[in-house]
């Protein structure tokens, strides 16, 4: 990478630090005291900017389907564990399964790992050498198709596709 | 409301039965993330009922607290628990 | 606040009170440690939202929606990485043999 992009970089990703803890500011002052509302906003995120060193970049204009289609996952996976929990045979079938990663993204994975945990009848503990330890509610149920979108999804939103 | 935020309170309370059975150590770690959740909730309830929005700044301490605590928690056992 | 807005309101309060009902009996009834956290994590945060979603409706106004959004959001977040991090714990537990452990399970 040429260094006045590596700059750029820089650049774009502490104002969109800034931009965010100033709103966070004015979300919990209403807008009042930005005499230190200015100074926490410049010091908080030149401290992400020291902590993240590569900050997402995530792709806005995907980031409404994909809350759209992440609620839809998350109410039948509410449902899904509800339905079992009050049925009175308790139809559960747990097991731990593995899930072949397809991205190679770190962030992608990490995001994933988290999240399939909000997913219908998965659960993850950590991820290794290409897999997704999953633990699954049911295994005679189709869990890895969600799974898998999800991934799909989330690469969508955030892979560095310069790597 | 007030009913609606009894009725989390008491399935909150349910779910302290199983901190206190256990029997895996996990098991009485999970009833912290449970109470954050109800406990934010109630407290977002009763801002909305009583009108004290105050109670939301609350609410939002007690989501940062839940985040922290059980990760805290449970690294500190790693090193000392076994 | 319109009156129809209150009164509609009431199917996701109530809704998110089921979950949380779900939830618990999920954690007193699931036979084992990883399927209460799947009860406990996904009926929570679903129930966090949609009463969430019904006091949002009755807000008075936009600061309010964004606080309790942004409490949303946070809920997610650390139910997501609690319940990620309990089960790797439990695991560990469960399996302390060297050729299990991965990599980044010990500092």
């Amino acid at each position: 990478m040429h260094r006045p992009k590596a700059v750029a970089v820089k650049v774009y990703a502490f104002v969109s630090w800034l931009i965010l803890h100033g709103a966070l500011w004015w979300l919990l002052t209403g807008g009042h005291g930005w005499a230190f509302g200015l100074a926490f906003a410049v010091s908080a995120a030149a401290l992400s900017l020291y902590l993240s060193r590569s900050p997402l970049p995530l792709r806005l204009h995907r980031l409404p389907g994909f809350v759209a289609m992440f609620c839809r996952e998350l109410l039948s996976a509410g449902w899904d564990v509800a339905r079992r929990a009050l049925h009175p045979r308790l139809p559960l079938a747990p097991q731990w399964l593995d899930y072949p990663l397809q991205s190679r993204d770190f962030h992608v994975r990490l995001v994933l790992s988290a999240m399939v945990g909000l997913l219908p009848g998965t659960l993850s503990s950590r991820f290794e050498d290409d897999i997704l330890w999953v633990h699954v509610i049911d295994a005679t149920q189709p869990w890895q198709d969600t799974v898998a979108a999800l991934e799909q999804a989330l690469a969508n939103l955030l892979e560095d596709r310069r790597a | 409301m007030m009913a609606l935020a009894g009725f989390l309170l008491l399935t909150a309370l349910a779910g302290l039965w199983r901190l206190l059975r256990g029997p895996t150590r996990a098991d009485r770690l999970l009833p912290i993330q449970f109470f954050g959740t109800t406990g934010t909730t109630v407290l977002l309830i009763l801002a909305q009922a009583q009108q004290q929005p105050a109670l939301r700044i609350v609410a939002l301490l007690l989501a940062l607290l839940a985040a922290v605590v059980p990760i805290a928690l449970v690294q500190y056992l790693r090193r000392v628990g076994d | 606040m319109t009156d129809w807005l209150a009164l509609l309101s009431w199917v996701p309060l109530l809704a998110g009170a089921f979950f949380f009902l779900a939830g618990t009996v999920g954690l007193l009834r699931f036979p084992d440690i990883y399927s209460r956290l799947h009860a406990i994590t996904k009926a929570d945060t679903l129930g966090l939202g949609l009463v969430t979603l019904g006091l949002i409706m009755r807000a008075e106004n936009w600061q309010a929606v964004a606080v309790m959004v942004l409490i949303w959001l946070l809920m997610m977040g650390s139910g997501a990485t609690t319940c990620q991090l309990l089960a790797r714990y439990q695991q560990d537990l469960e399996a302390p043999d060297a050729d299990k452990e991965p990599v980044h399970a010990r500092r």
